[in-house]
């Protein structure tokens, strides 16, 4: 599995490097901006956190590509390697990605927010950013993304057993589909509300320039022997197990 | 080592027939070692299984022997290069004389003809 | 000598098409091996069955006993008709990659194969030609020591020299205890390597015999007989 995610990388090391580097010299651009302007704080803050995630968003879709491309490559078909490898392979470089996102994206909001008014860091404290939580939050949306990617794959592998041209529309039919049913069978096992279950981002809500109390209620404190936490383990094993089986037997090229 | 193939007859036919002019006229002498299976496959672009083949049925017909650890050899008899090539030249009449006995030739007349013939064929090299 | 591969009432089915219908046949190891058909007759289907690429709809494919899987693409090295190489990867790269991956690579072999092909290890795959490709396709496949090897159409739209070397590099190959499947709807160079041919025609296979019997009893090139089937 290490020997793929290997080739997986080389694969995509130039734009993994590139989103990387143009990040942290948009960043760098940010916290000069702010350096110098006053009254900015609100807008680069947001646009800081606006670029992160839309690196976030060129690397998860890069690592969907490469799945995909897995699908039909035939170097990789023939490979002697079993189908959980190649799963893991993938969702391994998803991790590996994400955690140094997260860092780069640490390390420069840490910068920026140290180059704003009114600011520091005890007061983050005070707004009840306690640093078990945002390590919770984090490891929340990594599994958080971590799942979604298990989807995804799980979509493309069902749309390859179909040969026919449009299959990129039966993935995505199948994915919604499927999302769909699940989140309201959850509903009606678990009673869970409508918030649960999404994306455990940290929300911050601005009013000027000032940086106002999280609503982290959602996520404060994530217990691993939550019922719900369970359950999503069961299902992403679930997916990972069909998606297995399906490259094993049901690809068509 | 260049032989025409005709992909209508069996080719280790072809490469018998080849290595056994080569013999008879002297390009492969009594004693010299002849190529190894793969040398001749590669050269001549055929499968290995047939050039194997080859070797055996020259090998039955005790023209070549294989020299343990050495490699094959064609026979150092002189009596049996002779042998062959009394035998392809006996080939070789059978099918003239009944080629021309099909076209309506007597004994008498094919002798008179070949004999003219080859008289002719000398005075033009001479 | 044991069966290598064995195909026995395979199926497979695209929709209502049937690409191959009920395809029974066996090879036995230290034959090279004809496959041939013209466009679309189901040979590269075969060869992806048994390569592992895909599943059959029915019947059932062994490898040196083995059904189809994980380990029997440890000793099956299969050239298709794609590229076996990334758009990103350099020559040493693929290399690497097979080497990697495989336990039978000869790195060895296959930088001596790229030396005989006139290949660089620095140039970016995406930078060959079409016919610098296919010769490295074919180092990478033929540098494993593997117990079939399975080429899809390795001569056609190549240049005569290149065909040449590739002739060449297949019968330097050979070994008794593996077997190689080229196929091919053009034979003239080539019938001359084959032990054996195997006939398929609209899924459905035709004859297998071996090859100078056809000569000897019918008197008829491979070619030929071709020309004849599908006429």
């Amino acid at each position: 599995m290490l020997k793929l995610l290997k080739y997986d990388w080389k694969r995509n090391s130039t734009l993994f490097y590139a989103t990387l580097v143009i990040l942290f010299i948009a960043q760098l651009a940010l916290f000069v901006w702010n350096s110098v302007k006053s009254g900015w704080d609100a807008i680069v803050l947001g646009l800081s956190i606006a670029l992160i995630v839309a690196a976030m968003f060129i690397l998860f879709y890069q690592v969907c590509k490469t799945f995909n491309h897995h699908m039909s490559a035939y170097n990789r078909r023939l490979l002697p390697v079993r189908p959980i490898e190649e799963i893991g392979a993938v969702l391994l470089l998803q991790l590996i990605y994400t955690v140094l996102l997260f860092c780069v994206a640490a390390a420069s909001l840490a910068i920026l927010l140290s180059s704003m008014d009114n600011f520091s860091f005890s007061s983050l404290k005070d707004i009840g950013l306690k640093p078990v939580a945002v390590i919770s939050s984090l490891s929340y949306s990594i599994w958080s993304l971590l799942h979604l990617l298990a989807w995804i794959m799980l979509s493309i592998a069902i749309a390859w057993c179909f040969r026919v041209k449009h299959r990129v529309w039966i993935g995505i039919a199948a994915f919604i589909i499927i999302q769909s049913l699940l989140y309201w069978l959850m509903q009606k096992i678990f009673g869970l509300g409508g918030e649960e279950g999404n994306l455990g981002f940290i929300r911050l809500e601005f009013s000027g320039t000032e940086v106002h109390r999280l609503s982290d209620t959602k996520v404060d404190w994530f217990d691993p022997l939550s019922v719900s936490f369970l359950s999503e383990i069961v299902m992403f094993i679930g997916l990972l197990c069909v998606t297995a089986y399906l490259m094993k037997k049901k690809i068509e090229l | 080592m260049a032989i025409e193939f005709d992909n209508n007859l069996p080719i280790y036919l072809q490469i018998m027939n080849y290595l056994k002019k080569e013999i008879i006229m002297g390009r492969l002498k009594a004693g010299d070692k002849i190529p190894s299976v793969r040398e001749l496959a590669s050269e001549l672009q055929i499968n290995p299984n047939t050039v194997q083949r080859t070797f055996q049925e020259l090998e039955r017909e005790l023209i070549v022997e294989t020299r343990r650890g050495l490699g094959r050899y064609v026979t150092s008899e002189e009596s049996k290069i002779m042998e062959i090539k009394k035998e392809m030249a006996s080939e070789l009449l059978d099918r003239f004389i009944q080629g021309m006995q099909e076209l309506g030739f007597t004994s008498n007349d094919i002798i008179t003809i070949v004999s003219d013939t080859i008289t002719d064929v000398d005075a033009k090299k001479g | 000598m044991s069966q290598l591969l064995q195909f026995q009432h395979v199926v497979k089915k695209y929709g209502r098409k049937k690409a191959l219908d009920d395809v029974t046949f066996q090879i036995t190891s230290g034959k090279i091996i004809g496959l041939l058909g013209s466009n679309g007759s189901g040979k590269s289907t075969l060869m992806k069955l048994a390569a592992g690429v895909t599943q059959p709809s029915s019947g059932h494919i062994s490898i040196n006993g083995k059904s189809v899987g994980r380990e029997t693409k440890l000793i099956t090295s299969f050239m298709p008709d794609k590229p076996l190489t990334e758009d990103w990867m350099r020559v040493d790269d693929a290399i690497a990659f097979h080497r990697d991956f495989y336990t039978d690579f000869d790195e060895v072999k296959a930088k001596e194969m790229l030396d005989f092909m006139k290949l660089n290890a620095r140039d970016r795959v995406t930078t060959l030609s079409k016919g610098m490709q296919e010769r490295l396709q074919l180092s990478l496949v033929l540098s494993r020591d593997a117990k079939l090897y399975m080429l899809d159409e390795p001569i056609g739209g190549v240049d005569p020299v290149a065909r040449g070397k590739i002739l060449d590099a297949i019968v330097e190959y050979y070994n008794e205890d593996s077997s190689i499947i080229v196929s091919t709807h053009l034979l003239n160079d080539i019938e001359r390597i084959f032990d054996e041919v195997i006939l398929i025609r609209e899924g459905k296979l035709l004859l297998q015999e071996d090859v100078e019997s056809i000569r000897f009893n019918r008197g008829k090139s491979i070619d030929e007989l071709f020309k004849e089937v599908y006429a």
